[in-house]
């Protein structure tokens, strides 16, 4: 079972709720998805402003809540928008984001780096989303964050895992669970990145625009639970040049 | 007095507080989160605490994301 800071995960699919069409998309993707976290973002209420309601069918599902410090450039304003997200949401869970590139979105690793220690020491659970970088996800690990989120692509761009050398790394001398997140495009990037060894996964973009949401995290779900069971189950070896033979080569036909 | 609300400028009585400021401002309570000059003024708190004029405040809440 998926353990996070001492808080057991059945599911280890996790999922963002942005970018769905309507709420009720949303609440039957989450259901199909088996995720138990789902992450959340926060923003300036405008005066008289609809109020969007986005936590009943979180909380209807029992979803556990990770909102994210989505919109900070700087470790200073992740540090406000994390104080601001707990006071919220009555969570000292977060995932940390800061990336101040408005092109590519990548995490900025100094900034990063600087607000989870400071995170850390305020008493949040910190999940900081950062680059595939295995140095840095140690790094994090020892100020204290309780999972690394090292990206597979850009945020949204459902490319899968263009950095899968750099995460077989992380995941080999990780710590603390590690969570592919960003870039995971199809079932099959879950299942590869699961298969590697990664703990958990966090989807959105791939299953909130999809055509049919609640199918398409049903197919994550599955896919999760496939990879998972694989890594379990050992991979053989993989080899190169000339095959080797899975049916015995006896000469049972040369006396025809 | 005028105060920043949102970086919005807006006039509020010179006694106001949080919990008037909000309900000035039309905004649900639900799941929101205020802070004056940066600093997190707990819900419990927003009935006793008097902004002062000029003062910056933001109030969040919640929104899908990712």
């Amino acid at each position: 079972m998926l353990d996070i800071a001492g808080h057991p995960f059945r599911s280890r699919l996790l999922t963002g709720s942005g970018k769905f069409a309507s709420a009720g998309a949303m609440e039957s993707a989450l259901a199909a998805s088996g995720s138990e976290l789902v992450t959340l973002a926060l923003k300036r209420v405008t005066p008289d402003s609809a109020h969007d309601d986005i936590l009943t069918p979180v909380v209807n599902l029992g979803l556990k809540i990770l909102p994210n410090t989505s919109g900070a450039r700087t470790a200073e304003e992740a540090v406000y928008a994390a104080r601001l997200a707990k006071e919220a949401l009555k969570t000292s869970w977060l995932k940390l984001e800061i990336h101040p590139d408005p092109n590519y979105l990548l995490p900025d690793p100094v900034e990063t780096l600087k607000a989870a220690e400071q995170l850390v020491k305020e008493g949040f659970t910190v999940l900081p989303y950062c680059g595939a970088d295995p140095v840095l996800c140690q790094r994090l690990a020892e100020v204290g964050c309780a999972a690394v989120m090292p990206l597979g692509a850009p945020i949204g761009s459902n490319q899968g895992l263009k950095s899968r050398d750099f995460l077989r790394i992380i995941i080999e001398q990780a710590s603390v669970p590690v969570i592919v997140d960003a870039g995971i495009g199809a079932p099959s990037h879950a299942a590869e990145a699961m298969e590697m060894g990664a703990d958990a996964v966090l989807v959105n973009t791939a299953i909130a625009t999809a055509g049919n949401p609640s199918q398409m995290a049903r197919a994550f779900r599955e896919a999760v639970i496939a990879g998972r069971r694989a890594f379990e189950a050992g991979p053989g070896a993989v080899s190169q040049g000339q095959a080797r033979a899975s049916s015995p080569m006896t000469s049972f036909l040369d006396a025809l | 007095m005028q105060i920043a609300v949102n970086n919005q400028e807006c006039e509020v009585a010179d006694d106001a507080t949080v919990s008037a400021l909000i309900q000035q401002q039309g905004i649900n309570a639900q799941a929101i989160a205020v802070a004056v000059n940066q600093k997190i003024i707990h819900r419990e708190s927003w009935s006793e605490y008097h902004v002062n004029e000029g003062d910056r405040v933001d109030i969040v809440t919640v929104v899908a994301g990712g």
